[in-house]
């Protein structure tokens, strides 16, 4: 079976995930206890006022149909409306999401270009003052909640060096938005003065959020990269007098990245979990904090959106892990 | 090279922000709306006061929550107190250089109650859409369906938007001729004449305004022209951005000890008012055996008040009945009620009177899920009657059981502590809506206090047209109360807010949102 078919074949197997993931959802954020359109119309609300919105939202009818509805809602794109921002979800989100996946790769980006080269670095000198230091840092990459480095990054390298900004996203690329990445819309606009102030503003947060991943990463490529470096065909290579560094980076590392492939998948989900304590901190306008601000007002539409949405950026990431691993290991075959 | 660069841009940035010349507000709460019939929240009634005109405004350089003229130059009540007409001031030009006109006036009250939602249920039932009139360019009537001296108060939430700006501006909705009412335009755009234009509005992170030359009151130097107002939810990052200088004021939604901290630094002013709330615990005066008057009074002199206050709230005021000092001080009077004061022997003895055996008394106090000061007062009073030999059981509610309690004779708990901001800016919040039998079933109706006296004052008070009798009337209503032990009333807790020293102009009169317009500020740096 080719490449192609192997992607088709993925997407199909996608729909009934998401439709599952989707009737869950959908009615565990419905019988959440509490009364979600009192709590959004205030305390003061009369029982008309509730009655009126109650049936403007459709929450009159019976649940089975307010399902149906809310299927050929999604057909057309529409999440339903929001019990907070008063407007469709799907607004919220094209407004949120952008943010937050801007975040979380360049968050990703920084724990790979970090995290695999701290790892050989080990792997190569193991058991050296390197090994050892490096040891250090990751244990307590892991170890510190992010919440509280982000705290003291601001405090440190924000507010007393004046080197980065407190919080925020920055002022965005003026004219409408393109694909609501600040560095890809300025680069698609040639704007670099926006591409670096959009970077500069995403520095703190994006590092925070990546520290832990990047931890994790190099532990990982260590631990697999001393695996391959025990193989035979490296010992056939050292015993050719093939120079250690082209050992490693040219033989043993291309072996030794599948095992941590599997991670990066893994570590992407796991960014976008964690954002919502580094939006907050930083104030980064994204669908995470979006997210657990919906849940303490009930905001069901919100809630429901949001998990389908990371359910399907999750399961794409997986497919695309698996087809990565095809290019970096021939053996592996799709079937 | 390159990395030269980066660094050099990087500089650049640095130095650019520190010499830009905005003003940096702190909220804690995401700005939900911008339209001034869907607000409920603070933030959303700072975006709304900043941009558009109420038709009466709060006296805010006087201090006081009454309202004043604004929109409306003055009014006249008719004899009955049914009907009331404004004459509204000439001049005040819309945003878009258009002339605001008795016309908008109209339109954006039956906008209002016609969406129903925000502030709409202030004026439920008092008034109905069609007796709205325009009777010229500058003068719009209403005629109420009864008496409601404190239909003026209300005013203060009626902001009047652009009716022609809006018509012409429809999407596809519910209402007949009106579309959607211009609820999809409002979402993103204004129909306002306030002091400022919003130009950019992201909900859950920034709104900035932009002063508007035109306004009606004109303007001074060293008023604030660019607002930047900023949604950052963490505590530790507000008082980070405050104490480094990167923001100019933050609001009041953090805790004590955050404006204790800020308190220490030279250059950040942290201003503490008695707020214009009541903190309080209900007791249901129509079961036994608190329906014994003698057994209540016996729990009001138990109580110790002053550690609630010291401990507990970390300071405040203590309340001297169910109306907030501060809303008595708004029409120039001092309260003429004095509260209840710990006494233990008076206590038991009133106890003794009541003929009610103290170690058969267990009743139950209700508090909201994650109310910690609602908790720790719930632990002082359990103490306190331990001494008298009663018992208490603390019971954590979820908030809309405790609503949903209240609702009904047979369910309503016998003590509840509640927390009850004024609703309007008028003594009668506190009377009429917690101690006229009408307003029976709700949370702020715990007591289900009835006094046929009472009764009589309160809808004698509200269709008295004449202020000062009205308000002696609310006042003798008030003793009656007090002297009933419906609760036990303990606190005004303070309101706190934490600014740079060279801000001026700020003024607490206690009613929500109206502390923060951009427009009284100045800076004198």
């Amino acid at each position: 079976m080719g490449t192609w078919q192997y992607i088709i074949r993925r997407v199909i197997q996608l729909v009934p995930t998401l439709l599952g993931l989707l009737l869950l959802i959908f009615f565990l954020a419905r019988v959440m206890p509490g009364d979600p359109v009192k709590l959004a119309l205030g305390p003061e609300s009369s029982e008309e006022q509730v009655e009126a919105f109650r049936h403007q939202l459709g929450l009159d009818q019976p649940l089975w149909r307010q399902f149906i509805d809310y299927v050929v809602g999604l057909t057309q794109g529409k999440f339903g409306t929001s019990l907070r921002t008063l407007q469709d979800v799907s607004v919220d989100v094209q407004q949120t999401l952008p943010a937050t996946l801007e975040l979380v790769f360049v968050a990703l980006i920084i724990a790979i270009i970090l995290g695999i080269p701290i790892g050989l670095l080990s792997a190569i000198n193991r058991d050296s003052w390197i090994d050892d230091a490096t040891r250090v840092i990751s244990i307590s990459g892991v170890a510190l909640p992010r919440f509280w480095v982000g705290i003291l990054l601001q405090i440190w390298i924000a507010s007393a060096l004046g080197l980065f900004p407190i919080i925020g996203r920055g002022p965005g690329i003026p004219g409408e938005s393109i694909t609501g990445f600040y560095t890809i819309d300025a680069l698609l606009t040639l704007n670099f003065e926006a591409f670096f102030g959009a970077l500069w503003h995403l520095a703190l947060p994006a590092f925070t959020l990546a520290l832990p991943s990047t931890a994790q990463l190099a532990r990982l490529t260590r631990a697999s990269m001393i695996e391959v470096f025990r193989q035979q065909y490296i010992l056939v290579h050292r015993a050719y007098g093939v120079r250690p560094r082209k050992i490693a980076w040219h033989y043993a590392l291309r072996n030794g990245l599948t095992v941590v492939l599997t991670l990066v998948g893994l570590t992407f989900a796991s960014l976008l979990e964690n954002a919502v304590l580094v939006e907050v901190v930083f104030a980064w306008p994204g669908i995470s904090a979006y997210a657990a601000d919906a849940v303490l007002a009930k905001d069901f539409n919100a809630i429901i959106a949001f998990a389908l949405i990371m359910g399907l950026t999750f399961m794409l990431a997986n497919l695309i892990v698996d087809l990565l691993y095809g290019m970096l290991d021939p053996r592996v075959r799709y079937g | 090279m390159k990395f030269k660069m980066l660094i050099l841009i990087l500089l650049l940035f640095t130095f650019g922000s520190a010499f830009a010349q905005d003003f940096t507000y702190l909220e804690s709460q995401e700005v939900t709306t911008i339209d001034p019939a869907l607000h409920t929240d603070e933030s959303s009634l700072h975006a709304v006061i900043n941009i558009y005109d109420p038709l009466v405004y709060p006296k805010v350089d006087e201090g006081l929550m009454e309202p004043g003229q604004h929109v409306a130059e003055s009014w006249t009540i008719s004899e009955d107190g049914t009907t009331y007409t404004f004459k509204i001031r000439e001049g005040i030009k819309f945003h878009d250089g258009t002339e605001l006109t008795a016309e908008d006036v109209a339109f954006s009250m039956q906008r209002l109650q016609a969406l129903q939602k925000g502030f709409s249920w202030l004026f439920e039932g008092v008034l109905d859409p069609e007796n709205v009139k325009v009777l010229d360019k500058y003068t719009v009537e209403f005629t109420l369906n009864y008496p409601y001296a404190p239909f003026v108060p209300a005013l203060t939430q009626l902001f009047i938007v652009n009716k022609d700006l809006i018509m012409e501006n429809l999407a596809e909705g519910s209402y007949g001729e009106y579309g959607d009412y211009g609820q999809a335009f409002l979402r993103t755009n204004d129909a306002g004449s306030g002091p400022y234009i919003p130009v950019s509005y992201q909900r859950a992170s920034l709104l900035e305004l932009e002063s508007f030359d035109d306004y009606w009151r004109g303007w001074e130097e060293n008023q604030i022209d660019h607002v930047l107002y900023r949604v950052v939810e963490e505590g530790a990052t507000i008082r980070t951005l405050m104490e480094s200088g990167n923001a100019d004021m933050m609001d009041q939604w953090q805790t004590p000890q955050i404006y204790e901290q800020l308190a220490n630094n030279p250059d950040i002013t942290v201003q503490e008012d008695p707020s214009a709330q009541l903190f309080h615990l209900e007791m249901n005066t129509q079961r036994a055996p608190l329906d014994n008057i003698l057994v209540r009074k016996a729990i009001a002199h138990a109580f110790d008040y002053q550690t609630a206050i010291d401990q507990i709230l970390l300071g405040a005021i203590q309340a001297t009945g169910p109306v907030p000092v501060k809303a008595w001080e708004a029409y120039g009077r001092e309260p003429t009620v004095d509260g209840y004061h710990q006494d233990l022997e008076l206590a038991k003895k009133e106890l003794e009177q009541s003929g009610v055996d103290p170690s058969s008394i267990e009743l139950t106090y209700v508090y909201p899920v994650g109310g910690s000061i609602q908790r720790m007062t719930g632990l002082l009073l359990q103490s306190n009657l331990a001494q008298l030999g009663i018992k208490l059981e603390l019971q954590e509610t979820p908030w809309a059981r405790i609503v949903e309690m209240a609702s009904s004779p047979e369910t309503t708990p016998d003590i509840a502590a509640i927390y009850d901001t004024l609703k309007y800016p008028h003594p009668d919040s506190h009377l009429f809506g917690m101690y006229h039998p009408s307003a029976i079933g709700s949370y702020r109706t715990i007591s289900r206090y009835k006094n046929p006296e009472v009764t009589k004052l309160l809808e004698e008070a509200r269709s008295t047209v004449d202020l000062e009798k009205q308000l002696d009337l609310y006042q003798r209503a008030e003793e009656l109360i007090v002297a009933d032990f419906p609760s036990i009333y303990i606190a005004n807790p303070m309101h706190r807010i934490a600014f740079q020293d060279y801000v001026e102009g700020y003024n607490y009169v206690g009613l929500l949102g109206y502390d923060v317009a951009f427009y009284d500020f100045q800076i004198n740096k």
